[in-house]
């Protein structure tokens, strides 16, 4: 299977892993224009050690995988929950590791005050490093990323470029693999890494085994512009009132100097939500957005992209892309979404959506009382296991809380009424009357009945969790088709 | 129509999904709104490289072209301080003091980074080499090898970057606050919160960047966005401005620009590009003493530019300083004081070597302060508010005097009338105020003096001054400025009591005037005296610099009236006596000869302060120099013939005149300072001819002085002087080449005018024409040491004499004798003495214990002559004349002396057939005594007459007595009626005198009197014969006497009751014994005198010699109570 190496930078990065995580436990494929599926191989480059942003995503990735491993992803299978496969043994953590880079500011991790010439002065390169860089720049502590300073990230991102990890990524790199690089333009890490890495690549160490591969590879790579504010806060170095400044400049920049990428994606929002403000750390932790859903969406397009080459290391053309939906609004519904998009996300997450609310709100009602719990073997000793009462239980969490946060976000994306309405369970998809189904049963006993139904259809081959998830996608799919129609 | 998620307004607005757009290039970033109107000051960080901030710099260009050039954005401050380094690479020459030049060498620095032994670096040199090989073709980094960068020395830190040459937009800036950077360019001050676009920039600048754009092929490709606001500048710029740039060729560029030399290696310029040198303004400093307001406006030059003198205070004056269009910025600094030699010195902020000038260099660090007031009327006094108290010496620099002439000084005023110069007072001290005359109005510059807690040193940091206070006195001699055809002679007094160290004059006009000091008095430190100082200077100077020390010094700067040598013609007269000195002058307006003085508005020595309150220096002017005026009741002539030498003396060293001595006008006065050697008896060879020449020098430049005050012609002045008869040739032609070289030196060549009179001729005028004498006439003139005499009988000169029998024969010592053996010392001094006592005379009497050192008898009995009128508040008691008026006794002592020098007349007169006289006057100041035989003339008449008639045997005729006053006063006077008179024209000469002249040997007085006998001649036999006839004159005087009715006794009224005793002391053995003696003794000094060449012809009569000797043992006799 090629891989798609989908590389974060910054916090725009993972929080846009984050989403694309999100739509492929909710079954979104990440497959070529043959659709033969990619497996994902995150990287995530950030010094930001403690960002929660950071954590959050690979902590979820884990989990990601972990469930992956446990179910069956022959064609026998019809679940497609969980069904991209994220590699994540390349590296030896998600990150590629950026060291010396706590309590030390910039000009002792360049080792400034060891440029000098034999007298003891300052040589031309502590001269030229005086001229490029402000004072403030060489004042910078770096821990926290790069303060909005791309300018100290690019020399600090590319350590990237001498550790073992980054020889081992390169060595992996198969032919038919790709790239997708994302980043903020008006950050710090995202917008010094993304140039950077991108430079990286097409002119990476020959002497590197496998460096062919990555040298020409295919490179996609979103650019995301600003779509948030930061309240302002006196001390910070991250004064979003510069935010378009800035990212004015970098456009600039990347107009002039970036001609790396095979094809470009670009985000941004005009309307836009302040955030705490916060120069990172466990504090940034910023809401989900909508936009890193469609960023998301990007990687699930990049893949299906067919007319891409690269030679000697330079691309033969680059395209853009930016994305619609069909009419502005301040909450964006299924129904403001363009077709296809819907077609990419709308069942899946309506499905995941149901399967998640049925394990919050139903779960335990139907545990060792209903059939397909009883016959199955789905006991209280199942939802209190590993596979179930951790792993599902902490994406289910993670996913509703990703839902809850779009839908509060500015502008929203709030396809879904979540509330619990155990009398009116479909009302679920916000504009959607759902079709009448004829039956007895209804709101959860329905979705039961369903279940009920599939129970022996489920192949009982394979495992338990495998048959869980199996048996919930099948019925849910069903409901879906019968209630809404997809 | 759908919504997509996008910043900007431009492109397709159908896409769906993730759709096909277009990449965002120029015109869609332009269209994304920024909020904050791009107006935000913070810099920009976004760029994701380390050559971040070239980039933005490119951006930034870019964006001002689009904007405007002017503006105050992040851009415009970014292009602006671009700009800035640009410009200081251009003025590199000018601020080469404040900036190094870093040389970073692509290949080998990344290199270095590559290979160090730190990851960090390797690190970096990655970084750098990834960079520039991917973004080389955007930035040119693949066309520069180098990039140099500018560090500011004087910044605060280890080094300080202001930027570096950029590929991709020629220059660049950093990030960082550089407001320490307190230099520009004109007002420009770079790197400030004042962004100045390109059009609004030293024109020469402008011209130099449009002229490299000509000159870089591909200019416009290379630099676009710099090519992009040039053409954006060049809208805005004068229309002057841009021809000059549309005449531009691309060869301009080298032609007119000079390689910039690399931290001073002339290999070493500077490229933008490999192929693209950046250049720098070729030096024009003239073009600064063109254009600058500043410029000093005097035709001084340094290194032949003009310099600039610049304000040390708040200028706001708007004031070109060093560039057209460029005025002067109020913040500059200018230090207060500069160690630089000012060819050296490089402008303020501005950084052009060109030379100039600031406040230390016109004014001193100290100033001197005396505890005088000025006198303001003839000395410059800085116009000082306050006159009063305190005077200063003006601290002004030798610089200052290199710019400005001494009348610039004075006169010379400010556009608003507004003086040069001014000294004012306050509490603290004293603020001078100088203004310096610059193209556009002057700079004035203040600095205040303090009293206390100031250091030298603090001058130069914080203007202040200190103040020095000295003790220093000064006069000039003579008060004038002498035209340029006359030779100058000065004599500067010279007071210094300042208690560390010696000060020093120097003099200068537009040189320093060369001048030789003699001290009279060397100041001792230890005992704080004043030195007494005379600075000979024989040239015109405009100032004297006092050097209170090798670092205070100041300036006196003299008034002087100039002299005009006019026409009028001087005629003085001066009667070199043996005991006192006459002069009498005139002038062409009237021949009457006056005596000389020196009145209020002829003052020869002017002093710098009105009075000094310090008492050795307010008595050293009259002590050593002369007084303020003469002819008064302090000082007159005739005066005392005395000449007081420096102790210290060496007349083998070509002394100088009223400096290495001078007339001692306290002479029998006050006490003489120690340090001067007084001399008395200077006629007669009792002193070496050096000091004679001295004195007569001295003498000279009394009556030069006079004459230049008073606008006379020197070269035709007159100089008349008398000789007594009985002087050698030989010797007059010594004292001829004295006077004759005293005037060739004082007056000029022409020593025709300097005339030569007997002494025995000149009363003669004198009597002739004013005291209506008889042609039948004789003359006796009787000073210190000659009696001189002319008969004139028909109006013809018949005879004339002279002898060294005169006043010192009388009260002098005789031959090596003491004053304890003078009967006159022996009467009266005491009692004087205790008289002078009881009045408190304290400084008379000081004066006649040093005279009493002298051990010289006339000098003691010359100081009580001079007792008299107010000098002894007219206490008759003193009056020493009068007391022997009185003295019936010591009458006998002047009738012997009278009746001898008659009696021998009388009877030469007689052996030479002439007639008796119908005149006889008398002059002299040993004349004076005449009036001690009677104080009645009618009187004297008659005895004169008793003893002619009882020579010539008959009675017959008339005999008057004529006498002046004054008797000194006739021989001068007579001189200048020789001169214009026709009667005694031919007995001016020598020669003329001598033919007329009558040696009586003194051996008979009957016949052969006149023998021509030598010295070797003159036996013991003719020695005693001698003897013989004054015994024969005392037994004739004492006939006479009982002849008249006792005559001696009952008419002149000398003292019956010792007659007997004195004709027995004159007649007996004694007498005879006392009267041979003193032959002898007589006849050796003479010997002595003519250094006994045997061959010398008799001067005169051998007739007194013995009696000089009887004269003094009987006053001696007498004053012992002769009973």
């Amino acid at each position: 299977m090629a891989k798609l190496y989908v590389i974060g930078i910054g916090g725009t990065g993972s929080r846009v892993l984050k989403s694309l995580t999100m739509l492929m436990a909710a079954g979104v494929k990440v497959e070529d224009e043959k659709q033969r599926p990619y497996e994902i191989v995150p990287v995530i480059i950030d010094p930001d050690h403690a960002a929660a942003d950071l954590t959050r995503t690979v902590k979820l990735m884990e989990d990601y995988t972990k469930v992956y491993n446990s179910i069956d992803h022959n064609s026998s299978n019809n679940n497609i929950f969980f069904g991209t496969k994220i590699n994540m043994d390349i590296l030896s953590e998600v990150r590629l590791p950026l060291e010396n880079t706590l309590d030390v500011d910039f000009k002792d991790y360049i080792g400034m005050s060891y440029m000098r010439d034999a007298d003891n002065l300052p040589n031309a390169n502590f001269a030229l490093v005086s001229t490029l860089f402000s004072q403030k720049n060489l004042d910078a502590k770096m821990e926290v990323g790069f303060k909005g300073n791309p300018n100290i990230g690019s020399v600090v991102l590319n350590q990237f470029a001498l550790t073992k990890d980054w020889t081992d990524l390169v060595a992996s790199f198969g032919q038919d693999d790709r790239i997708f690089v994302i980043s903020s333009i008006f950050g710090g890490t995202g917008a010094s890494g993304f140039p950077l890495l991108l430079k990286k690549i097409r002119s990476v160490d020959e002497k590197l085994p496998g460096c062919k591969n990555i040298k020409d590879s295919i490179i996609g790579a979103i650019t995301v512009l600003p779509y948030f504010d930061v309240k302002p806060a006196e001390e910070s170095e991250i004064d979003s009132s510069t935010f378009m400044s800035k990212t004015k400049a970098a456009l600039s920049y990347y107009d002039r100097n970036m001609n790396e990428a095979n094809i470009i994606y670009y985000i941004g929002d005009k309307q836009k939500k302040q955030y705490e403000n916060s120069e990172g750390g466990a504090t940034q932790q910023n809401g989900a957005h909508f936009i890193e859903l469609a960023a998301a969406l990007a990687i699930v397009d990049f893949a299906r992209q067919s007319n891409l080459e690269t030679n000697n290391g330079n691309p033969s053309k680059t395209y853009y892309k930016e994305f619609g939906i069909r009419n502005e609004v301040d909450e964006i519904l299924f129904d403001n979404l363009d077709n296809y998009t819907n077609l990419t996300i709308e069942k899946p997450l309506v499905m995941f959506t149901m399967f998640c609310k049925y394990m919050d709100e139903q779960m335990t009602d139907s545990v060792n009382k209903q059939p397909w719990s009883k016959d199955l073997k789905y006991d209280t000793n199942f939802v209190r296991n590993h596979f179930y009462g951790v792993l599902l239980k902490d994406i289910k969490e993670s996913y509703m809380q990703w839902l809850n946060e779009m839908a509060e976000n500015c502008r929203a994306f709030t396809p879904f009424d979540l509330r619990v309405k155990k009398n009116d369970v479909f009302s679920l998809i916000k504009g959607v009357v759902p079709a009448k189904v004829w039956s007895l049963d209804s709101n959860y006993a329905l979705f039961d009945s369903y279940l009920n139904k599939k129970q022996s259809k489920v192949s009982h081959n394979s495992s338990k969790e495998n048959m869980f998830l199996e048996l919930f996608y099948t019925a849910i799919n069903d409901l879906v088709k019968d209630k809404f129609r997809l | 129509m759908s919504y997509i998620f996008r910043l900007h307004n431009k492109g397709a607005e159908t896409i769906t999904d993730w759709g096909s757009s277009q990449k965002y290039g120029s015109a869609v970033i332009e269209e994304i709104q920024d909020p904050n109107g791009e107006t935000s000051k913070k810099e920009i960080t976004s760029i994701p490289s380390p050559f971040a901030r070239i980039d933005l710099v490119k951006t930034a260009f870019k964006k001002v072209a689009e904007q405007g050039v002017e503006g105050k954005t992040i851009n415009h401050k970014m292009v602006s301080d671009a700009l800035d380094v640009a410009q200081i690479f251009f003025e590199y020459e000018k601020f080469k003091d404040k900036i190094d030049i870093i040389v970073w060498k692509k290949d080998n620095c990344i290199n270095e980074l590559l290979n160090s032994p730190f990851d960090s670096h390797k690190q970096l040199g990655d970084v750098f080499d990834t960079y520039i090989k991917q973004d080389g073709a955007v930035y040119n980094f693949d066309k520069a090898d180098r990039i140099y960068i500018l560090n500011y020395k004087e910044g605060p830190g280890e080094i300080n970057i202001l930027g570096a040459t950029s590929p991709a937009t020629l220059f660049f800036s950093p990030a960082n606050d550089l407001t320490y950077c307190k230099f520009g360019s004109g007002t420009d001050v770079f790197f400030d919160d004042d962004y100045r676009p390109l059009y609004r920039r030293d024109e020469d600048f402008q011209l130099f960047l449009y002229s490299l754009r000509k000159s870089t092929t591909g200019f416009a490709t290379l630099f676009p966005e710099v090519e992009k606001y040039m053409v954006e500048s060049m809208k805005l710029m004068s229309p002057s401005t841009k021809s000059k740039i549309n005449a531009m060729t691309a060869s301009d560029y080298v032609n007119n620009y000079n390689s910039i030399a690399v931290n001073n290696n002339a290999g070493n310029a500077i490229f933008i590009l490999n192929d693209m040198e950046y250049r720098t303004r070729r030096p024009n400093t003239a073009k600064i003493g063109d254009v600058s307001g500043f410029v000093i406006m005097s035709d001084t030059t340094i290194d032949g530019k003009k310099p600039l003198v610049l304000p040390v205070d708040t200028y706001t004056l708007n004031t070109i300083y060093a560039q057209e269009g460029c005025p002067w910025n109020s913040n500059t600094k200018v230090p207060y004081y500069n160690s630089t030699p000012a060819k050296e010195r490089v402008l303020p902020d501005d950084g052009t070597k060109y030379p100039y000038l600031t406040i230390s260099d016109f004014l001193t660090d100290t100033i001197v302060r005396m505890p005088y007031e000025i006198d303001n009327v003839n000395y410059y006094d800085g116009n000082i508010d306050k006159p009063e108290g305190y005077s200063y010496l003006l601290p002004l620099t030798d610089t200052f005097f290199k710019f400005f002439t001494v009348d610039d000084l004075k006169s010379r005023t400010m556009s608003d009338g507004k003086k040069m110069l001014e000294l004012l007072n306050n509490v603290a001290g004293v603020t001078v105020v100088l203004r310096i005359p610059i193209r556009r109005n002057y700079i004035e510059y203040r600095r205040t003096y303090f009293l206390r807690g100031v250091t030298v040193d603090e001058t130069k940091t914080t203007n202040n001054g200190v103040i020095s206070d000295n003790k220093i006195g000064l006069g000039i001699i003579p008060f004038v400025k002498f035209p340029e055809n006359v030779d100058k002679h000065y004599r500067v007094a010279f007071y210094d009591k300042t208690k560390t160290n010696n000060v020093r004059l120097v003099f200068m006009d537009d040189d320093i005037v060369s001048s030789k000091d003699v001290v009279s008095c060397k100041k001792d430190t230890e005992l704080n005296l004043c030195s007494h100082e005379t600075y000979v200077v024989e040239d015109n100077f405009d100032r004297i610099k006092v050097e209170v020390s090798d670092s205070v010094k100041g300036y006196i700067i003299p008034r002087f009236k100039q002299a005009e040598s006019k026409q009028g013609v001087y005629t003085f007269a001066v009667d070199y006596g043996t005991t006192n000195t006459h002069i009498e002058y005139c002038t062409d307006d009237s021949k009457t000869p006056k005596m000389f003085e020196i009145k209020e508005d002829e003052v020869q020595l002017r002093k710098l302060h009105k009075r000094y309150t310090d008492p050795d220096i307010n008595a050293g002017f009259i002590e050593d120099f002369i007084p303020d005026s003469i002819g008064n009741k302090d000082f007159s002539f005739p005066m005392r013939t005395v000449f007081a030498p420096n102790v210290s003396i060496n007349l083998d060293t070509n002394p100088v005149a009223l400096a290495d001595g001078r007339i001692p006008f306290l002479y029998e006065k006050r006490f003489i300072p120690k340090w001067n050697k007084v001399k008395t008896e200077m006629k007669w060879g009792g002193v070496p001819d050096g000091l004679l020449k001295l004195h007569i020098e001295t003498i000279f430049i009394l009556l030069r002085n006079k004459v230049v005050l008073n606008n006379g012609s020197l070269p035709d002045t007159k100089i008349v002087w008398f000789y007594p008869a009985s002087m050698t040739e030989d010797k007059v032609i010594k004292f001829k080449g004295f006077w004759n070289e005293a005037y060739n030196k004082y007056f000029g060549p022409n020593t025709a005018n300097v005339i030569s009179i007997s002494e025995s001729v000149a009363p003669y005028c004198h009597f002739i024409k004013t005291e209506n004498a008889k042609q039948e006439t004789v003359t006796i003139d009787v000073g210190g040491g000659t009696t001189d005499v002319l008969v004139v009988q028909d109006a013809e000169p018949r005879m004339l004499m002279s002898f060294r029998y005169a006043s010192n024969a009388i009260f002098g010592d005789s031959y090596n004798s003491n004053p304890r053996q003078n009967g006159f010392v022996n009467t009266y001094l005491n009692s004087f003495e205790n008289i002078m006592n009881t009045n408190n005379l304290l400084e008379l009497t000081q004066s006649l214990n040093q005279i009493k050192d002298s051990n010289k008898s006339s000098d003691i009995i010359t100081f009580l002559f001079s007792l008299q009128g107010e000098k002894v508040k007219n206490n008759d008691e003193l009056n020493f004349l009068k007391k022997l008026q009185k003295d019936d006794k010591m009458r006998y002592v002047f009738i012997i002396f009278y009746s001898s020098i008659i009696y021998f007349i009388a009877k030469t007169m007689k052996a030479k057939g002439l007639r008796k006289p119908i005149t006889v006057a008398f002059s002299g100041n040993g004349a004076r005594t005449l009036s001690i035989l009677s104080i009645d003339t009618t009187m004297i008449s008659r005895y004169i007459k008793l003893i002619f008639d009882t020579v010539y045997g008959n009675n017959d005729g008339t005999i008057e007595v004529k006498m002046e006053s004054n008797p000194k006063i006739a021989t001068c006077k007579g001189g200048i009626q020789c001169v214009y008179g026709k009667d005694t024209e031919k007995l001016k000469t020598y020669d003329d005198v001598d033919d007329i002249k009558e040696i009586v040997v003194g051996d008979n007085l009957e016949n052969n009197i006149d023998r021509q006998l030598r010295y070797g001649d003159i036996s013991e036999e003719l020695r005693n014969n001698v003897v013989d006839t004054v015994e024969n004159f005392f037994a004739f005087l004492f006939e006479m006497h009982s002849d008249n009715k006792d005559f001696l006794t009952t008419k002149l009224g000398a003292d019956g009751a010792i007659y007997s005793k004195v004709q027995e002391f004159c007649l007996g053995s004694e007498g005879k014994q006392i009267l041979k003696d003193s032959m002898s003794k007589g006849f050796k000094k003479k010997l002595e005198e003519v250094n006994n060449e045997k061959d010398k012809q008799l001067e005169d009569t051998l007739f007194f010699y013995p009696l000089v000797g009887l004269l003094h043992d009987l006053a001696l006799k007498i004053s012992n109570k002769m009973q």
